[in-house]
């Protein structure tokens, strides 16, 4: 009886699933192509917002912003974060047991949590906000994530690997770069692609941390809403990068499983 | 590998710092009066555990409490049988299907937000199909927005854990006689506990702490705690009632974790 | 190794290209939609200095912003009663009007003077805009709106069955748009009288408590009547005229209200004052003034900008409305100032409107 009815409900559910996410981003994709900037109505079809994302010099910057943050706090956060890996891996129990929880807290505390912990910190300090800020931020909520996929591939690795490569003459040093970061370079990789995608997305945090002036897209979005300064370029710039995501990872699982079908 | 152990120590300091000495600042704000973190001249009051109890405050944290559990109920209800569905595609399908619904993620939050918030006004794009919604300030439109938002993030855990479950076990138990319905509830549903236990959490969390998103959908006029908040911040400048109500937002979420971690008997992410 | 030496290599040079900059950068902290971006980059230009504008919505969120410092603002431009209160707190900077070429004296409007007087801000604050606050409203419901004045926005009852109604999301004119309904002095403390104003309030459901997209949504036929500032309607009429749709709406300030003056302040923390009273400065020139107001809409606070739209037929339709700025100079027109107010008053206006929301 229940199998039947989830075998009735499996088709309808996918819909609404399907319904729920796309919806959005379909209607956005519909207001890059309307002919006017009100949202009320689609009034003609034009590609003028397209260039505007290069025109508009204040969503020009932020969206520079948005990726200049994004690609140094993921550098610096996928580096610290893999280094923060190993000695964890490598330290006691113990002491592992403390560094995860503590780098567990970012992950599980909420961004506005997060966002006003870090703003009082910095105020606190007297720092002055802005890109600083809002990177030592990106790099904060960042770093766990890169720790929490690099561990596991670090816990599957045999230990006798690192301690052979010393015995045969490596430096310690010589032997994490020669031997252990090959081996654990998706772990690597899948951490920096969470990274990275956290930080071009993030709101909340950037909101409280940032200052004089300085927004990625989310924060020149929501300082613009219902505002004349708003422009349906907006609409244009996260369609692009939905159609390129889209592409870029249907062509790379078509790509792997064509190579697993041979 | 003693040497590599002390890579870690320098990280374990810069965390203590970002993550202990605002809690200690927040705890020192929560029990004064001051001017942002300014603390000259603060005295110790309980001024602000006493207005905790108002109606505004105790409404802002059950309006988050209510639309963010019947949004991850929702969420479950329609995640666990698609993640279930997904697990039985072909190989070729299920990275399809999959794909699909994690790409929305990489569109922008916010400006998945303000394309529900522009059809939920009864004059919107939707007029052209003579669909007129007046959801907007409504908790439906809330709710609405927090599971197209969240539902990803339900959807995935439970994959994940029912891919990866033994399917030996499956067949052992219909060996032994079990019917369709006791496999799933007597060994599937209760191996993909801690898929469950960590969806919950990742859709349950971030709704109910939510602010761009009920400040948009509702209109301004249904406050969530998180709403509360950053108006205490950011315009009321009361840092000191805004660090209470953070940390009565921390205990909550640990609370609730530590709940569903001793359920589950295990660590969740 | 070599890839990560490459990286961190790029990571540097970036860092250092942001943080490099020749020019000197100022912050200007302003509302939205509130300045000619042509004219701003027209000043960076013969200035050779670097503008960068932040914007807020409330007179509260730009205390708040001035107050923390986590960013070192060189010109806000808050309103009277926020000005009192920043001046009282040690936060603003006397302007060296010596540094203000283009000042002279007469040349802002009466009722502008009047305001600055009042609050006793001249010595601190150069005018920006003025306006008053009213209600803008779909032409279906302009009747009831002219009759009714400030009640159809506290009265159901007021307006046809099922009529939308928006209300400003900021505590300090939501409030006191009810004690100006109720005849009330708009700072008053009176608890009672202020317990009259949160009924109001709460017993009203608004279906949008809104900024800056109150105008829109009226406009868009979301709403049919709300709590707007004026320059907002002129702002948008402007905008609707010009792209030569039907303008469906209306707008009325009634007789008792509240008029306000946005001003250009200098924050104590600003480490570029020279700069910024070059800023302040170049607003006061004619034909600056001129272009901001095109954009900008609201009422201008100098009255050579204004002659000079009386004069321009373009103008007509705007400078032809009462509410535009004759309604100042009317006789029966009482307009009053929001006044700087003690923290636990605003905290109490603060907790009025978080009570009226909730139901």
């Amino acid at each position: 009886m229940m199998i039947k009815l989830a075998k009735i409900m499996r088709f309808p559910l996918i819909l609404v699933t399907f319904f729920l996410l796309y919806f959005p981003i379909i209607i956005i994709a519909i207001l890059s192509v309307n002919e006017s900037q009100s949202a009320h109505a689609f009034s003609g079809f034009s590609l003028k917002w397209y260039s505007e994302i290069i025109t508009n010099t204040s969503l020009r910057t932020a969206i520079i912003n948005t990726f200049t943050v994004a690609i140094i706090s993921t550098a610096i956060s996928t580096i610290v974060g893999t280094t923060v890996a190993i000695g964890i891996h490598a330290g006691s129990k113990k002491e592992s047991t403390k560094i995860l929880m503590l780098s567990n807290i970012p992950i599980i505390n909420p961004d506005i949590v997060t966002g006003l912990s870090l703003m009082i910190v910095f105020s606190f300090v007297r720092l002055r906000f802005g890109f600083p800020t809002m990177l030592i931020a990106h790099i904060f909520f960042s770093v766990p994530f890169v720790i929490l996929s690099v561990l596991p591939k670090l816990r599957s690795l045999d230990k006798d690997l690192y301690y052979g490569a010393v015995d045969l003459g490596c430096t310690p040093i010589q032997a994490v770069f020669k031997v252990i970061i090959p081996a654990i370079k998706a772990g690597i990789i899948t951490g920096a692609l969470i990274a990275f995608t956290m930080s071009i997305d993030d709101f909340v945090i950037s909101y409280f941390t940032t200052g004089s002036g300085f927004s990625n897209f989310s924060i020149w979005l929501y300082a613009r809403l219902g505002r004349r300064t708003f422009s349906p370029a907006a609409y244009a710039y996260n369609t692009l990068i939905i159609m390129v995501t889209f592409v870029t990872i249907l062509t790379m699982n078509i790509k792997s499983y064509k190579k697993r079908e041979e | 590998m003693g040497y590599l152990g002390k890579l870690s120590k320098p990280y374990k300091w810069a965390m203590y710092l970002l993550v202990g000495v605002p809690i200690i600042i927040m705890i020192m704000l929560a029990f004064t009066r001051t001017l942002g973190v300014d603390f000259t001249g603060a005295e110790f009051t309980l001024d602000n555990v006493t207005r905790l109890n108002e109606q505004v405050y105790r409404q802002a944290i059950r309006n988050s409490l209510v639309l963010s559990s019947i949004a991850t109920i929702i969420c479950f209800i329609i995640g666990y049988p698609v993640a279930y569905m997904i697990t039985g595609l072909k190989d070729k399908y299920k990275w399809l299907v999959l794909v699909m619904v994690i790409s929305p993620m990489w569109s922008n939050m916010l400006l998945r937000i303000i394309a529900w918030e522009q059809l939920f006004k009864p004059n919107s794009l939707l007029n052209a199909i003579g669909v007129s919604l007046d959801l907007l300030g409504t908790r439906t439109a809330i709710v609405i927005g927090m599971v197209s938002i969240y539902l990803p993030f339900m959807i995935f855990p439970i994959f994940t854990v029912l891919d990866k479950m033994d399917k030996s076990l499956i067949e052992a138990s219909i060996d032994l006689g079990a019917s369709q319905i006791q496999v799933f509830t007597k060994v599937i549903f209760p191996l993909s506990l801690s898929g469950v236990a960590s969806g919950v959490m990742m859709t349950f969390l971030p709704s109910a702490t939510a602010f761009a998103l009920p400040e948009r959908l509702g209109g301004g006029r249904i406050l969530l705690i998180g709403n509360v908040i950053e108006n205490l911040f950011k315009r009321v400048y009361n840092y000191n009632l805004g660090s209470l109500l953070s940390i009565v937002v921390i205990v909550i979420i640990f609370g609730a974790m530590r709940i569903i971690n001793r359920q589950e008997g295990g660590l969740i992410i | 190794m070599k890839k990560i030496s490459i990286l961190l290599v790029l990571v540097l040079l970036t860092i250092s290209l942001v943080a490099c900059q020749d020019k000197t950068t100022m912050y200007v902290l302003n509302w939205g939609d509130y300045i000619n971006e042509e004219v701003v980059d027209a000043f960076m230009k013969e200035n050779n200095i670097n503008v960068v504008i932040e914007e807020v919505d409330s007179n509260e969120a730009m205390y708040e912003k001035i107050r923390s410092g986590n960013t070192k603002y060189d010109v806000a431009v808050p309103s009277d009663y926020m000005i009192q209160r920043l001046i009282s707190e040690g936060l603003l900077n006397k302007l060296d009007q010596s540094r203000i070429h283009d000042y002279q004296e007469g040349m802002f409007e009466p009722a502008v003077y009047q305001l600055m007087e009042d609050a006793g801000i001249n010595e601190y604050a150069i005018p920006y805009f003025y306006g008053s606050i009213g209600i803008m409203y779909r032409n279906e419901v302009e009747d009831y709106v002219l009759e009714h004045g400030f009640g159809v926005l506290f009265d159901k009852d007021l307006l046809p069955e099922g009529s939308r109604v928006g209300m400003y999301n900021s505590s300090r004119d939501s409030v006191a748009a009810a004690l100006l309904h109720l005849g009330y002095d708009v700072n008053t403390t009176d608890t009672t009288k202020l317990n009259e104003a949160e009924a109001l309030l709460a017993d009203m459901d608004y279906s949008i408590w809104g900024d800056d997209n109150l105008k829109n949504e009226i406009v868009a036929g979301n709403l049919d009547v709300a709590l707007v500032y004026s320059g907002d309607y002129f702002d948008i009429l402007y905008i609707v005229m010009d792209e030569g749709r039907d303008v469906e709406f209306g707008y009325m300030t009634p007789s008792y209200t509240n008029i306000w003056v946005d001003a250009m302040v200098i924050p104590t923390l600003s480490e570029n004052t020279y700069q910024a009273h070059l800023f302040i400065n170049y607003f006061l020139q004619f034909d600056n003034a001129m272009e901001n107001v095109e954009y900008v809409g609201y009422t201008p606070v100098i009255t050579g900008v204004y002659e000079a739209m009386k004069e321009d037929e373009d103008w007509d339709d705007i400078t032809g409305n009462i509410y535009f700025r004759d309604i100042y100079y009317q006789d029966g027109f009482i307009g009053q100032m929001y006044k700087h107010i003690s923290l636990e008053h605003y905290q109490m206006l603060e907790d009025i409107m978080m009570r009226a929301k909730m139901d």
